[in-house]
């Protein structure tokens, strides 16, 4: 009884302290609850698929346009194939795809039907992508930047790169057909210098440099070493301006176009620019502007 | 006295002068590359600074960017020279349904797609716009003439994003007008005009009639650049074929509801800006934002900070006079050799500026000029010395005279 009274006693005595600590205690369980419940309420938003590709499943039964799919920890998507995608929005957080493709978890494969399965979750990969250099991919830019494949070059061709889109396992196969022998070279985009460039080094095989002009079935592919996959993204002709007769042209047209422009250097430029585009191939604004302080200092 | 109290009316005038001076330079279309780089390096630090940074990721959340440049047609070009691609009026028309069906409907409706070309579906598509309350078109000012939408009767504001001009500077997206000429609204302001229930006018290079008068020609932060659109797992930029494919108007209605919705060319759309490339959509948003946020009002103590600093610089160049053995002759025997008086003296100024401009942004978030006005600091300056030199000839040859009886 005394020692009951005794303890009631401290009790009575501290209640201020022990207040204190079941309020701390509180916090301290109160403050990981809430992080754990907003994670949660962050995903248990309404995911809708508004795009298949190929197909998949969730739980055997196939996806399609309009499902509200449950994000869980648990949720994971079959895929027949690893080309198969899907497109899902949600209001609150965005759009998103999932693919065994662009996944950055590791898809684990089926043993009886070489299904593909991935948590969507840890999977969930932003599409469209806006960035500060705008792309909508690297194939697109390329293709893009290079429109029908007919170029000139002094001594580089430049073609920009998106930094966003460069992925590790991507390198650019630049090949081409040179004295009797096909050439395959391979270029890794770096992140710091994203620039695809080609120069003499490129169409110099063994020590002998090869006039692009006369090299046959120049293109650009996508290699991917990871799956050991080549995509051709374009193929080229490219005319090297750097060649005697071409530059004995050009130069006796800047010469007309000197007293045809009274010297107006932007009109002298558009006027070799649709020359050159008409007859050679497209010009980049800094070749053109090295190839005109070229012809005017050796006239 | 007298003279004392002269000195204070005179340096008060100047600084007002100068104040006058720094708004009209602000309100022109171009800017300077030092000021460009004034303002980029500026506002990156206050973005990161902790303690200074007014950005608010959360933001986001209260608005839906939908992308309309997957939704091309193919229209008959002027005069038969073949096909153009525009933005598709049936799909774009299905999108302004679905919008209209939301239920709470939209804060607001940003739709910056130029009609400029007339369709056989513009009579459907002006039907389904004026079903939504809020909804803004762009169109633009022809330098003599105003270009309005070829769709017609279609709430519309002006449009045009204002680049660096002049000679050997960058092109790139700094100011911004929110009101042109006298009575053009810009998009931003037609839409800050909606949410917030106030009807703005100008007057005297300010805008009236929202409580505090705000500044016409802003620079805005951009709050919200383009690599924030997305995060490692989501995009906010919603294809509009998703939200038509979805077929679902509960599904569709949760991205409108309560929103301000933005429909734009988030692609091809690209406008330099002093960050980098940015949709024309976004710098809209942007300029929104800044309007929100309460980041152009007109602050008097910012008036007062400016007045004093100007005041403090009139005085430095009107009557400040440095004694030998003073910092200032100390500096200008250091720096004469080195620039010459000029070029000193615009260095000088441009310094002081430089301290006066960044403690302006940072307290009250307006940028103001440092070249012109430093320029004409230094100009001034020049014109004062030149006028004082017969006198101070005089007061060196007494000097010697004096010395001269002295040593006798």
């Amino acid at each position: 009884m005394t020692r009951y009274k005794q303890s009631y006693t401290t009790v009575i005595n501290t209640n201020k302290v022990s207040k204190r600590s079941s309020l701390i205690t509180m916090i301290k369980w109160l403050m990981p609850a809430c992080l754990v419940a907003m994670n949660i309420a962050a995903f248990a938003q309404d995911l809708y698929i508004c795009k298949v590709q190929g197909l998949v499943n969730l739980d055997k039964v196939p996806l399609k346009v309009g499902d509200k799919v449950p994000l869980k920890d648990a949720t994971a998507f079959e895929f027949a194939s690893e080309k198969d995608y899907v497109v899902l929005i949600s209001a609150e957080k965005g759009r998103c795809v999932v693919s065994p493709s662009q996944g950055s978890a590791t898809a684990r494969k089926s043993s009886t039907d070489n299904h593909l399965w991935l948590f969507v979750k840890d999977n969930l990969v932003p599409c469209p992508k806006v960035n500060s250099l705008f792309s909508r991919g690297i194939e697109e830019d390329v293709r893009d930047y290079l429109r029908d494949g007919r170029w000139v070059m002094l001594d580089s061709l430049v073609v920009p790169l998106s930094a966003a889109y460069m992925n590790d396992d991507q390198t650019f196969r630049i090949s081409y057909h040179a004295g009797n022998r096909d050439v395959a070279k391979d270029y890794i985009p770096r992140r710091s210098y994203p620039f695809l460039v080609f120069n003499r080094e490129t169409f110099t095989v063994d020590k002998t440099y090869w006039d692009p002009s006369h090299l046959r079935d120049i293109s650009i592919a996508l290699h991917d070493t990871q799956f050991d996959m080549t995509r051709t993204l374009i193929n080229l002709s490219i005319t090297s301006l750097g060649s005697p007769a071409i530059l004995e042209e050009l130069r006796a047209l800047r010469y007309g176009l000197v007293e045809y422009t009274k010297g107006d250097g932007d009109r002298m430029k558009n006027e070799m620019r649709s020359h050159v585009e008409q007859y050679y191939g497209n010009i980049d604004g800094d070749t053109l502007t090295r190839l005109m302080e070229k012809l005017r200092i050796e006239n | 006295m007298k003279r004392k109290w002269l000195v204070y009316v005179v340096c008060l005038g100047h600084a007002l002068f100068m104040l006058l001076l720094s708004w009209w330079w602000l309100s022109l279309n171009y800017n300077l590359e030092l000021e460009d780089n004034l303002v980029r390096w500026t506002s990156l630090v206050k973005r990161i600074l902790p303690f200074t940074s007014t950005h608010d990721p959360g933001r986001l959340s209260a608005y839906t960017f939908v992308d309309i440049s997957g939704a091309r047609m193919l229209a008959d070009q002027p005069a038969g020279l073949g096909k153009d691609a525009i933005t598709d009026r049936r799909q774009l028309d299905s999108l302004l349904q679905i919008i209209s069906r939301a239920t709470p409907g939209p804060d607001a409706v940003i739709c910056d797609v130029f009609f400029d070309r007339a369709t056989d579906q513009d009579l459907q598509l002006q039907k389904s716009i004026n079903r939504i309350p809020g909804i803004v078109f762009p169109y633009s000012f022809g330098g003599d003439s105003v270009v309005l939408p070829a769709v017609p009767g279609i709430p519309s504001a002006y449009s045009a994003y204002y680049s660096s001009s002049g000679v050997g500077l960058k092109d790139s997206f700094l100011k911004f007008h929110l009101i042109e000429g006298d009575t053009m609204k810009s998009i931003p302001l037609r839409t800050y005009e909606w949410i917030s229930h106030k009807q703005l006018r100008k007057r005297a290079g300010l805008l009236w009639g929202g409580g505090r008068p705000m500044s016409n020609t802003v620079i805005p932060d951009i709050k919200i650049l383009p690599v924030e659109l997305s995060d490692e797992q989501f995009s906010r930029i919603i294809p509009l074929e998703d939200l038509l494919v979805l077929n679902n108007d509960e599904a569709a209605g949760k991205f409108f509801s309560n929103k301000i919705v933005v429909i734009g060319d988030f692609q091809t759309e690209m406008h330099t800006s002093i960050y980098d490339q940015i949709p024309g959509a976004l710098i809209i948003v942007n300029v929104l934002e800044s309007l929100i946020a309460g980041e152009v009002n007109f602050s008097y103590l910012m008036l007062f900070y400016l007045l004093a600093c100007y005041g403090v610089l009139s005085y430095l160049v009107l009557y400040y006079e440095g004694g030998p053995g003073s910092l200032e002759e100390r500096i200008t025997r250091i720096s004469y050799p080195l620039v010459g008086s000029v070029g000193s003296r615009m260095l000088g100024f441009s310094l002081g500026l430089y301290i006066v401009s960044i403690i302006c942004y940072f307290v009250f978030n307006v940028h103001t000029d440092i070249l012109p006005m430093a320029t004409y600091l230094s100009m001034v300056s020049l014109i004062r010395r030149k006028g004082q030199a017969p006198l101070r000839k005089i007061v060196r040859k007494r000097r010697k005279v004096v010395g001269e009886a002295v040593n006798q």
